[in-house]
């Protein structure tokens, strides 16, 4: 039951993102980019605060009058910066949520990737903190509103003794210090421990995406700019603690909750958020996911390259002196507990070529359950299988178009558990003898791959930017790139058939009796040293 | 896609997304308080008396006490609860029993409440109890108050104002 929701929610979104990438790219699709853009919509944040903060009055009287002044007498910059400051925030919550609600529907908070759903989860608190403070620093009636509101909240709670909503029953009784406070929590305090929260739930992931493309970025900045010219943000009217707020203009992307702490009161929202948020933080082991074996490695065959330490997305790969005596300095060694059996690391395994003739093919580091070997097995008789003159073989990952579904007269498949898996020899060998026609890469969207880089690294192997890369060799017209989502297989197809009537066009390449013969020896983009 | 139908629908995505930023950061309006209504909100801190007398040591107990500590007398820590009850036109619209803060029981007892109320005039009576030695209630005032729509009376305890004070 689980399952079929699951797949059905993650059917409507892949649905809904193949829609974006229609409009902004692959490569721009603001729903790959959500926790980086809720990063960037905090720092815009930050800035425009920084500004206001400049002109901001920490005391009682002369705090309203201070952000009127900002917002009317100098709404040139000082109002837009209030605007932008507001906006900025609330986008923030909007691709802060839809970040939470994609990882859960992605099934990327279980397993080893527990850690970062984790840490998420505080962050929302303190996101939430961090608005509901700002809005008291205006000291209008909706701050008034919800001093008095978020006091009453916490005075439910059995430590303290003297109310602190006692602190709001008349002009008299509120204080200097009350802005100084709210001051320090709101431009110190909140965001340098959002800063180290952010660090700390990006911690296990190596090189995370903190910037979205530059493209995101000014789209989203005219759009919250063009915001606050057309609809600048105001105050309501000056607080007075005589005068009970009535009609409210809420900020409801921050302040949903204070309309049902009235209607519930305190106690049975401290209890729904208490359970929501310990539920949300347990969620990665109800139940917890099965865990597959992790990559293993062959001593053997590890040269201490460090080619799959440095591309490992979840820095599950370090690198420590040799222990078996052989002459090389280092070996890769594995932490289990943050590897996600992706198998990017056996694809950037020099030693993971396939033309070597051992009867079982071995490589530094692999993947137990989808190894080497196999994929040279599952590529050769997916080629062999096909009797057409003219062949494209496709390699593609499971998680992205179901390549298995495009095997047909003259297209093979195989796919595999990530494209970055695929070692860039393996695209050689499909090519040798003119075994193949042309090859087609094939995984996850731009930005979108399920674990995290398998794409990037595989892009930049084939355009030579990052090893193990293609050989020179190899005539690039024959090979074509192109990523696709589950849903996106009609053009995949397309893409396809449109690449076999470029590859009709193609010179035969170098006849293959004048072609190396499949060898032990090193190739030199892709070595075999430590083999 | 047509790059120019592309910047398009980029430019309706980004207008969509203002204008529901827009839309939910003031909308729709909350009403916290209905028109007509007003507030009683009753706020003060309160020791009550001991809640036993005090009385002198005999020197055996006397000459138990640490050098530094001699007292004459020896007084109960723990006060009295806060017995409270207001009627607003002589119906009750609240009672309750505070307790004195602090684990020996021995602070100040704090209110914090409100109420909602009809904007209008009234006879508001007010009465504390924080004796228990005592019957009956210690501090007691009537008081003919307007209270506005939109507006808060606010209910103090100031033994040197008299004992209840109310403030608009």
């Amino acid at each position: 039951m689980a399952t079929t929701l699951r797949e059905a929610s993650q059917r409507a979104l892949t649905r809904i993102e193949d829609r974006f990438t229609g409009v902004f790219g692959k490569g721009c699709n603001p729903f790959f980019h959500l926790g980086a853009l809720t990063i960037y919509f905090f720092w815009i944040a930050l800035i425009s605060g920084l500004y206001l903060f400049a002109f901001f009055d920490t005391s009682v009287y002369g705090a309203f009058q201070s952000v009127e002044r900002l917002t009317h007498d100098q709404w040139w910059l000082g109002g837009i910066m209030r605007s932008l400051h507001r906006y900025a925030s609330d986008a923030a919550v909007i691709t802060m949520v839809l970040h939470l609600v994609r990882e859960f529907v992605r099934d990327r908070f279980r397993g080893v990737r527990w850690y970062s759903w984790f840490t998420g989860v505080p962050l929302l608190w303190m996101v939430f903190m961090l608005g509901i403070t700002g809005y008291w620093m205006v000291w209008d009636m909706l701050a008034q509103y919800i001093a008095i509101v978020s006091a009453e909240y916490m005075d439910w709670l059995p430590f303290f003794a003297d109310p602190i909503a006692r602190n709001f029953i008349s002009q008299e009784s509120l204080s200097d210090r009350f802005f100084t406070l709210m001051g320090f929590l709101h431009l110190i305090g909140l965001p340098l421990i959002l800063v180290f929260a952010i660090w700390f739930h990006v911690m296990r992931i190596s090189g995370p995406r903190v910037n979205p493309p530059r493209a995101l970025m000014v789209g989203s900045l005219l759009s919250m700019l063009g915001l606050s010219l057309v609809k600048p943000a105001v105050s309501h009217e000056a607080a007075d603690l005589a005068a009970v707020p009535t009609q409210l203009s809420l900020d409801w992307f921050y302040l949903f909750i204070y309309p049902v702490i009235d209607a519930w009161s305190a106690g049975p929202v401290w209890v729904l958020l208490t359970l929501g948020t310990l539920l949300l933080m347990a969620l990665p082991w109800l139940p917890p996911k099965k865990p597959e074996p992790v990559a293993e490695i062959d001593l053997e065959h590890c040269s201490g390259c460090t080619w799959c330490a440095n591309d490992c997305p979840y820095g599950a790969l370090t690198m420590r002196p040799r222990t078996d005596g052989r002459a090389h300095k280092q070996e890769v060694v594995i932490d289990p507990s943050v590897c996600v059996s992706c198998g990017i690391c056996g694809g950037s395994c020099p030693s993971a070529t396939p033309f070597r003739k051992s009867e079982k093919l071995t490589t530094g580091i692999q993947l137990p359950q989808f190894s080497f070997h196999r994929l040279r097995d599952e590529t050769d008789a997916t080629l062999d299988a096909s009797t057409a003159n003219s062949k494209i073989i496709v390699f593609g990952c499971d998680h992205a178009a179901h390549v298995d579904a495009l095997k047909a007269e003259g297209i093979a498949a195989v796919s595999l558990p990530c494209t970055g898996m695929l070692s860039p020899s393996m695209i050689d060998y499909a090519l040798r003898d003119q075994r193949a026609d042309g090859v087609v890469v094939t995984g996850c969207c731009e930005g979108d791959c399920l674990h995290r880089l398998g794409n990037t690294w595989m892009e930049q192997r084939i355009r030579g930017d990052r090893p193990p890369m293609l050989r020179s060799r190899v005539n690039r017209d024959r090979v074509h790139v192109h990523w696709a989502s589950s849903t996106d297989l009609a053009t995949l197809r397309s893409e396809i058939a449109a690449f076999g009537e470029r590859l009709r066009t193609l010179e035969p390449d170098v006849p293959a009796a004048t072609r190396p013969k499949p060898t032990t020896s090193t190739a030199p983009e892709q070595s075999t040293a430590g083999v | 896609m047509n790059p120019m139908l592309g910047y398009l629908g980029q430019g309706v995505g980004y207008a969509l997304l203002m204008l529901f930023i827009g839309y939910f950061s003031t909308s729709p309006a909350y009403t916290h308080l209905e028109p007509g209504q007003a507030l009683i909100r009753v706020s003060f801190a309160h020791p009550g008396k001991l809640v036993g007398e005090c009385r002198p040591l005999d020197p055996v107990q006397a000459a138990r006490l640490p050098p530094g500590a001699m007292v004459p007398m020896e007084c109960p820590r723990e006060r009295s609860n806060l017995d409270i009850e207001f009627d607003l036109n002589g119906e009750p619209i609240f009672h309750k029993t505070v307790k004195p803060s602090g684990l020996s029981r021995d602070g100040a007892g704090y209110v914090y409440e409100v109420l909602q109320v009809p904007a209008g005039e009234y006879t508001l009576d007010l009465r504390m109890r924080d004796d228990v030695r005592t019957e009956g209630f210690d501090h007691e005032r009537q008081a003919q108050v307007t209270i506005e729509a939109g507006r808060q009376l606010l209910v103090d305890f100031i033994p040197e104002r008299g004992g209840f004070v109310l403030i608009r």
